[in-house]
């Protein structure tokens, strides 16, 4: 049985298992989730020419017969550059389950699963589509009033990001709302995807390197306290490989708020890599609400660090952090009317490899201003204008979106937006026009369609021939199917139906 | 635009609108609906006066047993108030984007109107799969000033490689490879020999497109140039105490380590 078959045999018995428990004595809620989307674009490929075969260009640079810029390293018998790629075309068509079970004369115990079936219809591969089958998440839970515990394939998002795991996950609440207690840990899977580590589908690019061969260990533990205006989150967490003295990661990470009064609030955190001796991310917050609560201000620090686990040789590259200040405010003019502004500055420490050759900018920022307005005769509106400047690239845009709901069963936005995205790297002044047009439709109680056209038409402005062209269309088509144990839940409340776990245990 | 998605993905859900006005009764003064529950701990006599239990679970949807206190709607008696779900004053402009602190530190706030599944529509396992979720329409298109910029942290939510360079593979743009593919950063005539800052600036969009083998051609102790990629205040005593296998990519032996 291959590696990436071995899970079907567990699920299967673990599905028969369920299957063969009444199900008349049981609760469950389902949710069938198929996409599609048909796209094609052109996207670039490398090509080489012979040293002698290119011509000096009129700004002293290379060029092809045909015009395209090249760059010829030194010593090198040819110079490269980017042609038009083929025309690419995918057809991705992808299904998710999600089920939940309860009512099985244990009160508290529940089963989750979110399993997805992928592939592309056109063989082109589209990014997603492998593997074909994923159990994204499968697990029991158990909860009560001072315990809960998942057993199974499940995932935690918190301030290291998106930690998935095949393994438990327990925790304590001895005075109610007031302190938890918690831990997990098991199997790793990789960093924000649901696969194993050591899955050759998280190595597109097909360097030996970049694959841990063995599986990690995850264990974390940590704990939240509730005290009145002052709450807060401390968390432990490191991984090892399995069977070697490697440490992957080892970090600590803390989150609090606190409501100093009914329109003020503070909140903030950090994390600290234990691994490497380093600070992580970090960041404070101070949000004021003014009395009437029709406007909203915040200003806030924030430092980034990148992150990388310690089998890959990224973070000994010194990647360096960067530190900023801004601010956001959002101000209820009247009923119906919002207007919206925000900015940030931040600039990067001092990287030490700077050379006199590549100048490149060290700060940046980026700024928004937008209004909305809010159902006026089932409308809505939207329109802003942002603009960001930094390192790498930059882009300046302007959109407009309009809403029509003309009943609570449909819904059609219109959107459009013009913007400028030059990268600094690259001569790739681009302009282009993005539009869309998406519908919602719930067809039947438990029955929502979606459809979805978005065009980019793009303008590129190079001087050579790599002038090239990333204007595509993309459709989407959705369907939504959900239902339940209806003998039951059609009597509740629709807020209620729209828990897919059913109701929480107290 | 991001209010627009807010509904959209509402909306698949089949949740209630996002962002309707409701009319507070003059009663109920500015800032009523963030503490009243308070009063209605003390007595629900006054709210049963024009409530009944749909009003409250119009919004307290993860903790339902609040409304065992007031009576069911009838045909015959459905209530004086019609509640519509509505964030509070505090999702104003943008909360979205800054809610990560406070829903980490009091998740109990959270909870008192949102359940699991609100989460995992953003923050779902199958990220990038086409469904609305955190970014705004059109995101793609000014996806690379956001990701050299690290408006928001791409990783927390998207495996670089898995998602970031399987997508740009797709589009010709990855290094795949034996040499560096000259010419793709053609703005800058000597980047390969000055590209050190942009690297340590923009580390994650770099291998995005970049294998390990990439850098290693010159920065690498095996190789010929033997550039050191290392910055300055580098622990390597530190890294290869807790991870020597490392080293190895790079090094003969693990340097300082025994032989």
């Amino acid at each position: 049985m291959t590696r990436r078959r071995k899970w079907i045999l567990p699920v299967a018995v673990a599905a028969a298992a369920l299957w063969s428990v009444p199900l008349q004595a049981q609760g469950y809620r389902v949710r069938l989730d198929t996409r599609f989307q048909s796209l094609s674009f052109r996207g670039v490929a490398v090509d080489s020419v012979l040293r002698t075969a290119v011509t000096g260009g009129p700004t002293g640079g290379f060029l092809t017969a045909d015009g395209f810029a090249v760059s010829c390293p030194e010593g090198a018998a040819y110079c490269t550059y980017f042609r038009p790629g083929p025309k690419t075309g995918a057809g991705p068509v992808s299904g998710t389950a999600s089920a939940t079970l309860w009512g099985f004369g244990v009160p508290g115990l529940q089963f989750h699963m979110i399993a997805r079936a992928a592939t592309d219809l056109r063989d082109a591969g589209w990014p997603g589509t492998e593997p074909a089958m994923q159990l994204l998440e499968g697990y029991a839970a158990y909860s009560r009033d001072v315990v809960s515990l998942k057993l199974g394939r499940t995932h935690d998002v918190n301030r290291l990001g998106w930690v998935g795991f095949d393994g438990a996950t327990l925790e304590f609440r001895p005075f109610g709302r007031a302190l938890r207690v918690f831990g997990y840990g098991g199997r790793s899977l990789a960093r924000s995807f649901p696969l194993p580590v050591t899955s050759a589908d998280l190595n597109p690019l097909g360097d030996a390197l970049e694959l841990p061969n063995r599986d990690q260990i995850l264990l974390a533990g940590g704990l939240g306290w509730f005290l009145g205006p002052f709450a807060g989150r401390a968390l432990y967490q490191r991984e090892d490989r399995r069977g070697a003295n490697a440490t992957v990661s080892e970090r600590i990470a803390a989150d609090w708020s606190l409501e100093a009064s009914p329109q003020v609030s503070l909140s903030g955190g950090a994390d600290y890599n234990i691994a490497t001796d380093e600070w992580g991310k970090a960041d404070v917050a101070l949000n004021v609400l003014t009395e009437d609560r029709r406007a909203r201000f915040t200003a806030n620090g924030r430092r980034y660090r990148p992150y990388f686990d310690l089998w890959s040789i990224w973070g000994a590259f010194s990647p360096v952090a960067y530190s900023a200040a801004g601010g956001s405010a959002a101000w209820r003019a009247m009923d119906g009317l919002e207007v919206r502004a925000r900015g940030e500055y931040y600039t990067f420490d001092e990287s030490n490899a700077a050379t006199p050759l590549v100048a490149g900018e060290s700060d940046g920022w980026r700024a928004s201003v937008s209004a909305a307005v809010l159902r006026v005769a089932n409308w809505s509106f939207d329109a802003g204008y942002e603009r960001a400047i930094g390192p790498g690239a930059s882009s300046q845009s302007i959109e407009a979106a309009a809403t029509y709901r003309p009943s609570s069963a449909l819904l059609v936005t219109v959107d459009g937006a013009r913007m400028v995205r030059p990268l600094e790297y690259r001569f790739n002044d681009a302009h282009l026009w993005s539009y869309g047009l998406r519908i919602d439709f719930e067809a039947a109680q438990g029955l929502r369609l979606t459809a979805d056209a978005r065009g980019y038409s793009e303008e590129r402005q190079r001087d050579d021939a790599a002038n090239l062209s990333w204007s595509q269309m993309r459709f989407n088509l959705g369907a939504i199917i959900e239902f339940g144990s209806s003998s039951d839940s059609r009597r509740l409340h629709p807020a209620i139906l729209r828990i897919p776990e059913g109701r929480r245990p107290q | 635009m991001t209010r627009i998605l807010s509904v959209a993905a509402a909306a698949l859900l089949g949740a209630a609108s996002w962002g309707v006005t409701t009319p507070v009764l003059a009663q109920h003064e500015p800032g009523w609906l963030t503490k009243h529950g308070t009063d209605a701990r003390k007595s629900t006599e006054t709210c049963a006066v024009c409530h009944k239990r749909n009003s409250c679970l119009e919004c307290h949807i993860g903790m339902p047993e609040v409304a065992n206190a007031l009576p069911l709607a009838t045909p015959e008696d459905p209530g004086l108030a019609q509640v519509q779900r509505k964030p509070p004053a505090s999702h104003q402009g943008g909360f979205r984007n800054r809610h990560g602190t406070p829903a980490a530190a009091a998740p109990q706030n959270c909870a008192v109107c949102h359940v699991r599944s609100d989460c995992l529509s953003c923050h779902r396992p199958d990220g990038g799969s086409g469904a609305p979720g955190f970014h705004p329409a059109a995101f793609l298109s000014r996806h690379p000033a956001a990701a050299y910029g690290r408006e928001n942290s791409c990783s927390e939510c998207h495996n670089t490689t898995a998602f970031c360079a399987d997508c740009h593979k797709t589009a010709g743009l990855v290094a795949s490879g034996r040499t560096l593919r000259g010419g793709y950063h053609d703005a800058k005539q000597f980047f390969l020999a000055g590209h050190g800052k942009a690297a340590r600036q923009s580390l994650e969009s770099c291998v995005a497109c970049h294998a390990e083998r990439d850098c290693l051609q010159c920065h690498s102790a095996l190789g010929t140039r033997k550039f050191n990629p290392h910055g300055p205040g580098f622990d390597a005593a530190r890294l290869r105490q807790r991870n020597a296998e490392m080293c190895l990519a790079c090094h003969v032996t693990v340097p300082g380590g025994e032989e």
